[in-house]
């Protein structure tokens, strides 16, 4: 299990590496934009429309990191009045849940690339950028999730026994 | 199967909380709350269709769509350099150029927290980002020269807030892009108000120190022009920061997104002149961006396809339309719109209110003859009281884990503030012209 739960963690944090890369190129690409707009009164054509791409990439990418290092909050007014035992019950069925909602959520976003992909669908802005290139990254990012709520999960149902 | 959506809206309503309460994770639990919702539904659909289709493309697109958004670009860059400028030594920085200001002011070094905070958010996108920033320098100076500490930490507390209301501002930008409200505009009408609230508080500790002379030190240093002088010297890179980023989009050079960016180069300069700035530096910064812009954008793809949920469903229409029906006068909705966030606020977090009650809310308040813009400006105050109000208060967890104290003394200590953000709830309410004014003025 442990060689599971490490190849899991270091998934997550190349996810979050290339989230954090995506995030700098965000940066990059805005302040090129701006740059060549007042120096030569020109325009890259596609800031706009990648900041949208490079922001949702960033953000399903970081998903997993995020959730290993319980960043996602969640509400304990009423968990934190519950012991130990208690908790860890609590915690496993709402693993549970999320990786059925997780799961569901893959197969729907895949469906979703795989459509854009069979029916050739391009973007409507200049660049005409294939769209499945831009969806694939939301079943990428989820599955890395399921991955690491699915490593929460047995973690919690270890330490029971 | 229900049809009736007012039915369903309540139903909805017990599960979303259900779920909430039951320590599932936010954006876990509005993404089941749809789910649930649509199947709950009596659809009438074809034999053909499965109810899991419309479910999963429902869910995919609205993903895609709320996420896909060049606006919404501008939160995770707000956060990075927020995260850049709480590594450098920027607030220990504005505290020295701050205090040869306030020593002749009733309060003296008390108002340090509102004027730190009112300038610190001026840069900052977050309230939380503004409380730790500021109240990490603060608090344990201010102790040391024998202030109240009551004072302290109330002040912290209801100024680290207007990091939501002085742009740039995250919830402006989460509510610009839900309401279809320009994020330029909602900046600037975010400014006349905080200064409002942030003079209401500092009149407050006036007051209070002239009424009750122990809450500050008997002695104080004394301050020469020659400090003064000296100290514009550590608040200028502050205000050249703040002139770019509020001073793009005011003049119409920079929309937020670009001014995000700008912001970014900013902190990175400032950064790398203070000599705080190294390779490990910056990926700390990242990944720290990371995880806060992913949390809240999350929440925002789960608010999104719920939303798409409840349109479908009809529930925003039917609930405008009973809402309607009940005659109130705008000022008693207004009220009771408050009270009810106030109420959500104890309990969730002030992003998560904006993206889940935003479909229903905003359909109902445009209709009762109020402006969006205005209407944003009010939701901010919301969120700021839910920052300060227990058991969940984020604001109150920070100053916690920075002060030791115990959540009971902070709650006292911070209540005469909540009070104050009351009051300017009121005056912007009866005087609307506060949010308007700037605005109106701005360069098209």
């Amino acid at each position: 299990m442990k060689t599971f739960y490490a190849f899991v963690n270091k998934l997550s944090l190349w996810g979050a590496y290339l989230s954090a890369l995506l995030l700098c190129s965000l940066v990059l690409l805005i302040l090129t934009e701006i740059f060549i707009r007042s120096a030569f009164d020109m325009s890259t054509m596609i800031a706009d429309e990648y900041s949208g791409y490079l922001y949702l990439a960033s953000i399903f990418l970081g998903l997993a990191y995020t959730f290993n290092e319980k960043a996602h909050i969640r509400i304990n007014i009423v968990s934190s009045r519950l012991n130990k035992k208690a908790n860890r019950i609590l915690d496993m069925i709402a693993g549970l849940i999320t990786i059925v909602v997780l799961s569901f959520a893959f197969y729907r976003t895949l469906l979703f690339t795989y459509d854009s992909y069979e029916f050739e669908m391009l973007s409507e802005a200049v660049s005409e950028t294939p769209l499945y290139l831009t969806q694939f990254v939301m079943p990428l990012g989820l599955s890395l999730f399921i991955l690491s709520a699915l490593a929460f999960v047995i973690k919690g149902f270890k330490n029971d026994i | 199967m229900i049809s009736d959506p007012l039915v369903l809206a309540v139903i909805i309503m017990v599960v979303m909380f259900s779920f909430l309460l039951s320590s599932l994770w936010i954006s876990i639990s509005l993404f089941l709350t749809g789910i649930v919702g649509m199947l709950i539904y009596d659809h009438n659909l074809p034999s053909a269709i499965s109810i899991y289709d419309k479910i999963g493309d429902l869910l995919a697109s609205s993903v895609y769509d709320s996420l896909n958004s060049w606006s919404l670009a501008a939160l995770p860059m707000f956060i990075l350099m927020g995260e850049i400028l709480y590594k450098s030594s920027i607030s220990t920085k504005l505290l020295n150029g701050l205090m040869p200001w306030l020593c002749h002011i009733p309060g003296k070094l008390l108002h340090v927290n509102v004027a730190a905070c009112s300038l610190f958010a001026a840069v900052s996108g977050s309230s939380a980002a503004t409380t730790a920033t500021v109240g990490k320098i603060t608090l344990g100076e201010l102790k040391k020269r024998g202030y109240s500490k009551s004072l302290a930490i109330g002040s912290l507390a209801g100024s680290g807030t207007l990091g939501f209301l002085i742009p740039p501002s995250l919830i402006m930008i989460i509510y610009g892009v839900l309401s279809d409200v320009s994020i330029g505009k909602l900046f600037m009408a975010g400014i006349l108000p905080g200064l409002l609230l942030a003079s209401l508080y500092s009149f407050y500790i006036m007051v209070v120190a002239k009424l009750d002379p122990s809450v500050e030190p008997l002695h104080e240093d004394k301050y020469t022009w020659k400090d003064k002088r000296n100290s514009l010297k550590d608040l200028a890179p502050v205000f050249s920061l703040i002139a770019v980023v509020l001073g793009s989009i005011y003049g119409g050079y920079a929309t937020p997104t670009e001014a995000a960016a700008l912001g970014v180069l900013g902190s990175v300069i400032l950064a790398i002149i203070y000599k705080s700035f190294s390779f490990d530096i910056l990926k700390t910064a990242l990944l720290n961006a990371i995880k806060t812009s992913v949390m809240i954008s999350f929440i925002i793809a789960a608010a999104g396809f719920l939303s798409q949920v409840i349109g479908f469903l009809g529930i925003a229409r039917a609930l405008s339309e009973y809402i309607t029906t009940l005659g109130l006068s705008p000022l008693m909705l207004i009220l009771i719109i408050g009270l009810m966030y106030i109420i959500l606020g104890m309990i969730l977090d002030g992003i998560s209110i904006v993206v889940m009650t935003l479909p229903i809310v905003l359909p109902i308040v445009v209709l009762a003859g109020y402006d969006p813009l205005w209407f944003g400006i009010f939701l901010v105050f919301m969120v700021e009281m839910s920052q300060i109000t227990p058991p969940v208060g984020f604001s109150l967890f920070i100053i916690q884990s920075i002060s030791n104290e115990k959540i009971e003394y902070i709650l006292k200590a911070t209540f005469p503030f909540f009070l104050l953000m009351v009051v300017a709830v009121a005056l912007i309410t009866f005087f609307p012209e506060i949010v308007f004014y700037l605005p109106n003025l701005m360069i098209k």
